[in-house]
């Protein structure tokens, strides 16, 4: 082989591997990603129907701000207490001395009461500041997860409007 | 006749290389140089850049197809939160407000309007939070309540009430949720 021969046959090759090597990069990235998306999923389907489930069942409000929710209970059991820590990125579901962490890496989460009363010609609801005033429950949470140090597409959004089932 | 001849025995030297010159064995290194081993054909070569080229285009447009699947799924997932979002809070509304549906007196809007990212206050630090806050496509929803079309003697006491929404993100899409709404059901249990 000459030298020119070499050369050409070095260049393709170079070529070649690159081409080779981002394909593996991108087919990487998108494993990451469609497996971030599933986790994220679940995590949220899971966190959701636990609220859904303690809302519907609670016998009241007991107090309430944008990231923490205290729910009440009937047949002596403890409190329930959601609490979203914006610092550690998770949302915690407290009854009596069990902990349990619902969501991790959730970017946002914002709780959001509102009273019995319709607006006329909306779809809302008037937002009440007292826990006894409150019957429906927004929930709104965004959580996310990298790759490679990177949040790209890998986002979960999840809005729900609960209104507590008790009679008053 | 059959003629046998026999030729003396040499036994091979140290190095075992048989150097009697009467052995028709070729050298491996001249059938390397036949003129079709020496190198590929161009009509090889083009078939091989066929065959990858049909691959990687396999491959891409599997992976491209996976995501556009899985954008579908959150499109419609998110479709499906609103949709019942609207449902849970029909718990809420009046037998009265049900029925004026659609009349002067409407208390119940027969349209809506929804963003795939809904607004988020207390965002923390995140790479994402900021491209999120009120972007993504929007919903238009539409609203319609009209009688049961039950038989029975109660049928004017019950509602049904049928949610739609259409979106275009790329591809024009629909969704659509119903549920029936009866005067001594859930509203009576609020009011």
């Amino acid at each position: 082989m000459t030298l020119v021969e070499v050369l050409v046959a070095t260049a393709i090759g170079t070529i070649i591997l690159a081409a080779a090597g981002s394909l593996m990069v991108y087919n990487a990235r998108s494993l990451a990603a469609l497996s971030n998306y599933a986790d994220l999923d679940q995590y949220s389907r899971r966190a959701v129907d636990k609220l859904s489930q303690d809302i519907r069942q609670a016998t009241n409000v007991v107090s309430f701000t944008a990231t923490e929710l205290r729910l009440g209970t009937s047949r002596g059991r403890s409190n329930i207490v959601y609490t979203y820590g914006p610092t550690a990125k998770t949302l915690t579901r407290r009854e009596g001395s069990n902990t349990e962490i619902l969501l991790r890496e959730c970017d946002a989460l914002t709780f959001t009461v509102f009273g019995r009363n319709n607006v006329s010609n909306t779809w809302d609801q008037f937002v009440v500041t007292n826990a006894a005033g409150a019957k429906l429950i927004k929930l709104n949470w965004t959580c996310s997860r990298t790759i490679l140090g990177a949040a790209v597409n890998t986002e979960s959004v999840q809005t729900a409007k609960i209104v507590l089932r008790k009679q008053d | 006749m059959l003629t046998v001849r026999c030729t003396r025995f040499t036994p091979l030297p140290l190095d075992g290389v048989d150097r009697n010159p009467n052995m028709k064995l070729q050298p491996s290194i001249q059938q390397a140089t036949a003129r079709g081993i020496r190198a590929f054909s161009i009509v090889e070569a083009l078939v091989a850049a066929c065959v990858v080229g049909v691959l990687f285009v396999s491959l891409y447009a599997g992976i491209t197809a996976g995501f556009g699947a899985l954008n579908s799924a959150r499109e419609n997932l998110r479709a499906t939160q609103v949709m019942i979002d609207k449902m849970e809070t029909l718990r809420l509304y009046s037998w009265t407000q049900v029925s004026n549906f659609g009349t002067t007196n409407a208390y119940i809007p027969s349209t809506f309007v929804e963003s795939f990212f809904p607004t988020t206050t207390n965002y923390g630090v995140s790479t994402v939070s900021t491209g999120s806050i009120g972007s993504g496509f929007v919903y238009y929803g539409t609203v319609e309540i009209t009688n049961s079309g039950f038989s029975q003697n109660y049928s004017n006491s019950v509602k049904v009430v049928n949610i739609t929404l259409r979106w275009t993100n790329g591809v024009p899409r629909s969704q659509s949720m119903s549920t029936y709404t009866a005067q001594y059901g859930i509203q009576n249990y609020i009011y």
